[in-house]
């Protein structure tokens, strides 16, 4: 027992020394935790994407315009349309029906006019008395019939009889569902009878006889006969007319076409630079829902160009005055159409090579020139309308230097305080993958407040430093391969750096300035002045950030 | 005498993370505990009993292997003293020298710990035969990463791993507490050969393990630096702490939500837990090549255990390609479509993972060990070997090598030296001894003493003690030596 109590002994000493071992100053170095470090300090690098995105052509000009601009040849090459409806009138905006409030008094209801009256059962009926009156018109229409969508048809009858009587009046030309209007009076036996009454009407169809309106008038008395001196007289009045369809001839009338443009809005933010569309054209269409004759006189043709910064007049291309067709039956209409191209047009080229912001006609038309025409006669419905649209069309072929300014507001202030301490280095990557027959350039100038600049980023003036390439091309000016352009921009924190971060506390603006230019040179260096664009053509964007960070602080 | 006892053990648990795979103890020939490592080994004794269910020497001298490892850096290479500063760095703070770090790294980098306490041991010598009970708990864990998450950790991803994939996979935790019940048989076969063979019946308590853990990152520096994010993984769980009953991707909240219910932890149920059944194998031979040349084998911890009571089973399969927030919607200034799209894109990035959970039974598999060596016998006294230690485990071999002495100088008193080159650490040298008394027994390794003198530089400390009763082999021994 006492050789293993030795035994143990001995190693468990031996045991207890080499774990004590660990106490000396060496070993107790690396395991004092009083003596941890406190301050942190941490310096990773990281590169991350940021955005992307894959533009088409289409996808580029409805960042612009909500229309759908574009249209396509079977092989995909692309037109750019801006067509807008510059004028649209309604007939009963240039028609109106005037009130005939100068109907005269039918007022032969007397013992001189009738003396001996029939007798028919005991009544005193007067012979029918037929009254044309003249419709009134301002411009001298002739008109055949009106249909109504409403008028207001007010009577007026006065009697001095001492005798009942019953008066039916007929309008045989005026008529609903065939049934002629009618409206009957009961005239008393006080000698001073007033009968007022308006009765709205609405659908109904007037039939003139040249111009004028019939009415017959029937009256019969009862028990009795009218005394000398005794007469009875009858107002009628048309007020209120809103038709519906007017068949006849309407007259001449002056259209007023005020001035409305075309918004080209892929201009808006020009500012400098030529575009060249190989064959742009123009086409105004007139569409004509009314019958009748019209005819348009075109003052000019004005553009609007930022660059240019003012109007500029163009003679009008085409036949001045024009004559519009006229639709040969009602709910038809008819097309007149204005087509002009560079041939006929060559100022066109100019026009456009303007970057023109908009682009409008003086106009000013007239309905029935020639005057009365008996056939074939006016028809116009209430809302049949006169249209007038403007359609420029740009194949993309051609060729541009176009550049375009933009300012963006940044607020880099508030966070600068935090960017400048953990902020080291950044480098900002652009990565286009261009199919499309441009380069570009493009300027970021950071200013402060006063625009005055700071610092400017992407001075992309040489061939070399291109922000994007354009795709190589083949004879015909077709993107054929698609070219990638990568370019970084470093900011560090310091002033070694071209772009030092400690500049932007007072950034306040971004100036953005950009050159589109679209590529020259085929895939073999000939020059080339002509590129065309295609639905497959794109742009693919994309944004990344390669950083390094440090975090170098004391924990609390 | 209780005094040492109690600072000895407090020394020995402190250090306790520093151990490696107790070679040492493979060619030491009076010890009944070698059979764990050869179930060919017959001791000299007719019988032996030991464990810490033993009254009073079971828990004086309590049975226990404890073994730490780590392939890729020392203490001091993660934790780093300053002597300028005077101070300890820690990753990320000032004066930290993360080259040292990096220069010590392994491709893949594993930690491994194990910790058996053995309850029960009995051998006894019949004829040819020898026939073993045993009942240890075996507490094995090993986490393990790759170098580059290191790299990324430090650098980030915006330069070494520009262009470059870095590897963030090899991430992973497995744990394993069981429970094994053991029955071997050794039988010499001829005067030069002996083979043995261990059964094991395996009672799972606990696991963790992270089956596949594949997790790729790469940045592309030709782009505008897409991120391309590879991941593929499988992690099985049995355990009674807690259980996720959902996961989902909170949309509002913009996170992967996971729900779990915690639960205390019950541990006299988790410890009688027998429903998880598992069998394990150990295999080995001895060769009397001539006089002085003994050729040994052996393959064990071959097994595995089927995992039933708590289980969980998390994976997730897919690639992503960050390339950059699409503005296309943006351009439209339609508010709706803008929701919508971002909306898409974060539950894209999380349904092409497909992470999913199951409840459904697992086989989680031991980690077996290869090992084979050989002795030369100078004379009755001194023995020297080599031996070649393998392991297999992560879809990869980890090999080991140990040279050793062994001296027999009384017959009480048995002692070994070794050098071991593990796990590309080439400063372990070890020591053991078994004291003998009477009955009593008494023995303590190490793989690398140099790990409890300077623990900040090593990177294997490995630890076994205990005390067997041995009966019947007095006479044998005496034998032996004055043969």
């Amino acid at each position: 027992m006492n050789l293993i109590r030795k035994n143990l002994r001995f190693t468990l000493k031996a045991i207890a020394i080499f774990s004590l071992l660990m106490q000396t100053a060496c070993v107790k170095d690396h395991f004092d935790f009083d003596k941890v470090s406190k301050t942190v300090d941490y310096s990773p690098q990281v590169a991350a994407a940021l955005a992307h995105t894959k533009l088409t052509a289409r996808d580029i000009i409805r960042d612009y315009d909500d229309d759908e601009l574009f249209e396509e040849t079977a092989d995909g090459f692309l037109y750019l349309m801006y067509d807008e409806r510059v004028y649209s009138v309604r007939a009963d905006q240039f028609i109106s029906l005037p009130d005939q409030n100068n109907f005269p008094t039918m007022n032969q209801y007397n013992k001189t006019t009738y003396d001996v009256a029939p007798v028919v059962s005991g009544y005193h009926e007067f012979p029918e008395v037929p009254v044309l009156y003249d419709f009134i018109v301002d411009n001298n229409e002739q008109l055949d019939s009106v249909v109504f969508d409403a008028l207001d048809i007010e009577i007026t009858v006065n009697s001095s009889f001492h005798v009942e009587g019953i008066l039916n009046l007929t309008f045989p030309a005026f008529q609903k569902n065939g049934q002629a209007f009618t409206s009957v009076v009961y005239p008393d036996n006080s000698g001073n009878y007033t009968y007022n009454l308006t009765t709205h009407l609405e659908d109904y169809r007037l039939i003139f006889d040249a111009n004028r309106v019939l009415v017959n008038f029937n009256l019969k008395l009862i028990d009795g006969t009218v005394a000398s001196g005794e007469e009875l007289s009858i107002n009628i009045k048309m007020k209120n007319m809103d038709f519906q369809s007017i068949y006849g001839y309407v007259g001449q009338h002056a259209i007023n076409i005020p001035k409305d443009t075309v918004h080209i809005d892929i201009f808006d933010k020009a500012f400098n630079g030529q575009v060249y569309f190989h064959d742009p054209s123009l086409t105004i269409t007139m569409t004509n829902f009314l019958g009748l004759p019209i005819s348009i006189a075109f003052d000019s043709l004005y553009t609007y160009s930022n660059i240019i910064g003012d109007f500029n007049g163009y003679r009008y291309p085409g036949s001045n005055p024009l004559d519009i067709n006229r639709p040969s039956n009602e709910g038809e209409s008819a097309n007149t159409q204005e087509y002009f191209n560079v041939q006929d047009f060559p100022e066109l080229r100019q026009i456009v090579a303007e970057s023109p912001k908009y682009v409008f006609f003086d106009v000013n038309g007239i309905v029935n020139p020639n005057g009365y025409v008996a056939s074939p006669p006016n028809f116009v419905n209430d809302s049949s309308r006169f249209n007038v649209n403007m359609e420029l069309k740009l194949p993309l072929e051609g060729n541009a230097v176009y550049s375009f300014v933009d300012t963006v507001a940044l607020d880099i202030e508030s966070n600068y305080e935090d960017i400048a301490k953990y902020f080291v280095e950044a480098e900002f990557r652009t990565v286009f993958d261009c199919f499309m027959p441009t380069n570009a350039y493009a300027q970021v100038i950071f200013t402060d407040s006063l625009y005055i600049p700071i610092d400017t980023l992407y001075k992309t003036t040489q061939i070399g430093e291109r922000l994007i390439n354009s795709a190589v091309l083949n004879n015909e000016g077709r993107a054929i391969t698609p070219v990638r352009t990568i370019t970084d921009i470093v900011f560090g924190n310091g002033p070694q750096y071209e772009h030092d971060i400690n500049n932007l506390e007072r950034v306040k603006y971004a100036v953005i300035i950009a050159t589109v230019q679209t590529n020259l040179q085929n895939q073999v260096g000939q020059a080339f002045p002509l590129v065309k664009f295609y639905s497959d053509n794109y742009i693919e964007v994309k944004f990344g950030l390669k950083g390094q960070g440090r975090y170098q602080e004391p924990l609390d | 005498m209780k005094r040492l006892i109690y600072f000895t053990l407090l020394a020995i648990f402190s250090q306790v993370l520093l151990a490696q795979q107790n070679n040492t103890m493979y060619f030491m020939q009076t010890l009944p505990q070698n059979k764990y490592l050869n179930p060919s080994y017959q001791n000299e004794c007719k019988l032996h009993v030991g464990g810490a269910a033993i009254p009073v020497t079971g828990q004086v001298f309590f049975p226990i292997y404890m073994n730490y490892g780590n392939n890729g850096f020392a203490f001091k290479d993660l934790i780093q003293y300053n002597g300028d500063m005077d101070s300890l760095i820690l990753p990320g703070f000032k004066g930290y020298d993360w080259d040292a770090l990096q220069n010590k790294l392994r491709e893949v980098n594993y930690i491994t710990m194990e910790t058996h306490i053995n309850w029960l041991t009995v051998g006894y010598k019949y004829k040819d035969w020898y026939f073993g009970i045993d009942v240890n708990d075996k507490v094995e864990a090993r986490t393990s990463f790759n170098k580059d998450l290191i790299t990324f950790i430090h650098e980030g991803n915006g330069n070494t791993f520009l262009n470059e994939v870095a590897n963030l996979g090899d991430l992973g935790i497995t744990a394993t507490a069981y429970t094994e019940y053991a029955l071997s048989a050794s039988k010499k076969i001829s005067d030069k050969l002996t083979v043995g063979m261990s059964a094991k019946l395996l009672f799972g308590k606990l696991n963790i393990w992270t089956e596949k853990s594949i997790i790729d990152v790469e940045t592309v520096n030709s782009d505008n630096y897409p991120i391309r994010v590879n991941a593929d993984m499988v992690v099985h769980t049995s355990q009674p702490f807690f259980e996720v009953t959902d996961m989902y991707y909170d949309y509002v909240g913009d996170s992967m939500v996971f729900e779990s219910e915690s639960y205390e932890p019950d541990f006299n149920a988790v410890y009688n837990n027998y429903k998880n059944f598992g069998l394990g194998v150990d295999l080995g031979a001895q060769y009397q090549f001539n006089d002085k040349i003994k050729l040994y084998a052996s393959l064990i911890d071959l097994g595995y255990i089927k995992w039933k009571t708590n289980v969980q089973t998390f994976t997730m399969d897919g690639e992503y390609i960050w390339d950059g927030y699409n503005f296309q919607p943006a351009l439209t200034e339609d508010e709706e479509l803008i929701t919508e799209h971002n909306d898409s894109l974060k539950h894209q990035i999380i349904s092409i993972y497909e992470p999913e959970m199951q409840q459904s039974d697992y086989v989680s598999h031991l980690t077996p060990k290869a090992y084979l060596g050989g002795t030369y016998q100078f004379n009755d006294k001194i023995r020297t070997g080599l031996l070649l230690r393998g392991s297999f485990f992560q879809h990869a071999f980890h090999p080991s090598i140990t040279l050793s002495g062994n001296f027999r100088l009384t017959n009480w008193f048995e002692s070994t030296v070794s050098y071991s080159m593990i796990n590309n650490s080439y400063t372990n040298v070890g020591i053991g001894f078994s004291a003998k008394a009477k009955w009593f027994q008494f023995f303590m390794m190490t793989d690398n003493v140099l790990g409890f003198i300077w623990p900040q530089a090593t990177r294997n400390v490995n630890f076994r003690m205990g005390i067997n009763l041995i009966f019947g082999c007095n006479k044998q021994v005496s034998k032996t030596l004055i043969n």
